[in-house]
């Protein structure tokens, strides 16, 4: 500092446009309302100094000391604070639209609500700062550090965000529609309930909570999954490419838009394959003769009936099938006959719950006359649920139902009163298919037949 | 040191009830130069300098010890504040800003001043 020396000096709602403060020493100073539209405070030392709704368009920053400045409300908009330091400066609800505050450091700073629309912070070190309802959409946070940083339900939409490091960042309820998170270290991240809305993700993901998320239409390529905690995430119409690493958990992924009847399975990988066959009727056909470990669950499983779904999916789990979860429960606007057949043509059996069925036996009427999927049906109490579907005991692949008295019994009883029956009828249906030809599907590429020994 | 009689230096300066005034022997003594200020601060270090809603636009100021002075609501636009005696330099080296060419339309998106 070899400028003025203005330290502790009380500027209250002073004029100091376009003022030359270069390397001026305003540490500690009152500059409350005071309005320093393009002022030039470059190298500037003004470390504690009180700039509530100070103005400070389009002034010069660059290199000024900010550390633990008062910045609550002041309209920085424009301003350039490159390499500026900021650490634990107060800027609570700033304007900071458009600002630069490329290499600035801003750790532990307190940002809540601040406006930083379109504001370039490349490679500004923002380790621990609290960004809770910061705005940021459009922002430039290239090689950023985030790390520790608290971005609950900030606006992300359409940041780029490439090559920063969120690892162990808040962004639970943040919003990244749009957002290009291309080679992003979000390692440890907290994504609950985020919205990555045709996001872009590179990233490393490992150990990053995104229970869920909305990954809908998002882009997911080379990205580290190992650890990830997925469950709940929607992921209608997500592409993911060459995805590293095992989840810890992937649950219950809505594969439905929204609006449709949800449809859930329990992979990733699964997820994109049903879509795939949902959303394309050329390659439908080929669902017949696929040989799948998919086994459709129908039932209405509401918040108490969970447990039973729960049970059913560990247990399919256990025997290495697939599971997917067609659940009545959820309102569905438009006719899911369609979905339904679909998803009972590619599995290999079908459970159908019907205790408080709904529309399940007339959607098993719709396909079992048409589909030889072995079906077999449980039932909670000991009702008959042929009076519900009459016409249907005819077809071989029907299986007598399965009556349990409470969720005890039908643990005990999964594997071998419904499971078992369950695959033994459709290895009694489709021994050809199933046995000698497990991983070729025939009818697909006969082509590709491999050449039989002579 | 004598205190002298205060004035109401700028009487359009009226910011909500308060009426602000600086000291006008202080006022005469910043007027004088920076050197004359910085020595009369050196000789008086117990004094504190108020030249609040002062008129200092476009001054210069580099240099100046205005360590704790009152400059509340002090007019201070274009003033330099930087190194003794480099205030022509930096206007060279593009550092200074009065120079700059700012155009209306920017005026206008600062915020209002004074409300009256």
């Amino acid at each position: 500092v070899s400028g003025a020396n203005l330290s502790g000096a009380t500027l209250f709602k002073a004029d100091l446009r376009q003022a030359d403060l270069e390397r001026a020493d305003l540490s500690g100073a009152d500059l409350r309302g005071a309005d320093l539209a393009w002022a030039w405070l470059a190298g500037a030392h003004l470390v504690r100094a009180n700039l509530w709704n100070a103005n400070l368009f389009k002034a010069e920053l660059t290199g000024a000391d900010l550390t633990e400045s008062s910045l609550w409300r002041a309209r920085l908009i424009e301003a350039d604070l490159t390499r500026a330091d900021l650490d634990t400066a107060k800027l609570k609800g700033a304007d900071l639209r458009r600002a630069v505050l490329a290499e600035t450091r801003l750790t532990n700073a307190d940002l809540r609500e601040a406006d930083l629309a379109e504001a370039v912070l490349t490679g500004a070190n923002l380790t621990g700062a609290n960004l809770t309802g910061a705005d940021l959409h459009g922002a430039n946070l290239r090689e950023a550090v985030l790390r520790e940083a608290h971005l609950h339900a900030a606006d992300l939409r359409r940041a780029n965000l490439r090559q920063a490091d969120a690892s162990h960042a808040d962004l639970s309820g943040a919003q990244l529609y749009r957002a290009n998170l291309n080679r992003v270290q979000l390692s440890g991240a907290n994504l609950a309930g985020a919205d990555l809305y045709r996001a872009y993700v590179r990233a490393d993901l490992s150990g990053a909570d995104l229970r869920g998320a909305d990954l809908r239409r998002a882009v997911l390529i080379d990205t580290d999954m190992h650890g990830v905690h997925l469950t709940g995430a929607r992921v209608h119409g997500i592409s993911a490419w060459d995805l590293k690493g095992v989840p810890a958990d992937q649950r219950q992924l809505v594969i439905t838009p929204e609006g449709e009847g949800e449809v859930t399975v329990d992979n990733l990988k699964m997820a994109q394959f049903v879509y795939l066959i949902l959303a394309n009727e050329e390659i439908r056909d080929v669902i017949d003769t696929l040989t799948s470990k998919v086994v459709l669950i129908l039932g209405r499983f509401t918040e108490e009936r969970k447990a039973v779904l729960d049970a059913l999916r560990d247990e399919l789990r256990d025997h290495d099938y697939s599971p997917i979860v067609f659940d009545f429960d959820l309102p569905a606007d438009h006719d899911i006959t369609e979905t339904v057949t679909l998803l009972a043509r590619m599995a290999r059996f079908v459970i159908a719950d019907l205790t408080d069925p709904s529309s399940i036996p007339q959607e098993l009427q719709a396909f079992v006359p048409d589909v030889a999927v072995p079906v077999q049906p449980i039932i909670l109490q000991d009702q008959d649920p042929w009076s519900m579907f009459p016409d249907l005991k005819k077809y071989p692949w029907m299986l007598e139902p399965y009556a349990y008295g409470d969720l005890t019994t039908l643990l005990v009883d999964l594997t071998t009163r419904v499971i078992e029956p369950a695959s033994a009828k459709r290895e009694e249906l489709h021994p050809a298919m199933d046995g000698k030809q497990p991983s070729r599907p025939p009818g697909l590429a006969p082509n590709f037949s491999p050449p039989l020994p002579p | 040191m004598v205190r002298g009689y205060q004035v109401v230096t700028r009487p359009d300066f009226v910011a909500g009830r308060v009426t602000v005034v600086a000291d006008e022997a202080h006022l005469e003594i910043i007027r004088q130069g920076v050197e004359a200020w910085n020595r009369w601060r050196q000789d008086n270090p117990g004094a504190k300098p108020d030249l609040s809603g002062a008129d200092l636009t476009d001054a210069d100021l580099g240099g100046a010890d205005l360590a704790g002075a009152d400059l509340t609501e002090a007019a201070l636009r274009k003033a330099y504040f930087g190194e003794a005696g480099k205030r022509d330099e930096a206007a060279l080296k593009g550092g200074y800003v009065s120079g700059a060419n700012i155009s209306q339309s920017e005026l206008r998106e600062t915020l209002p001043r004074r409300q009256t």
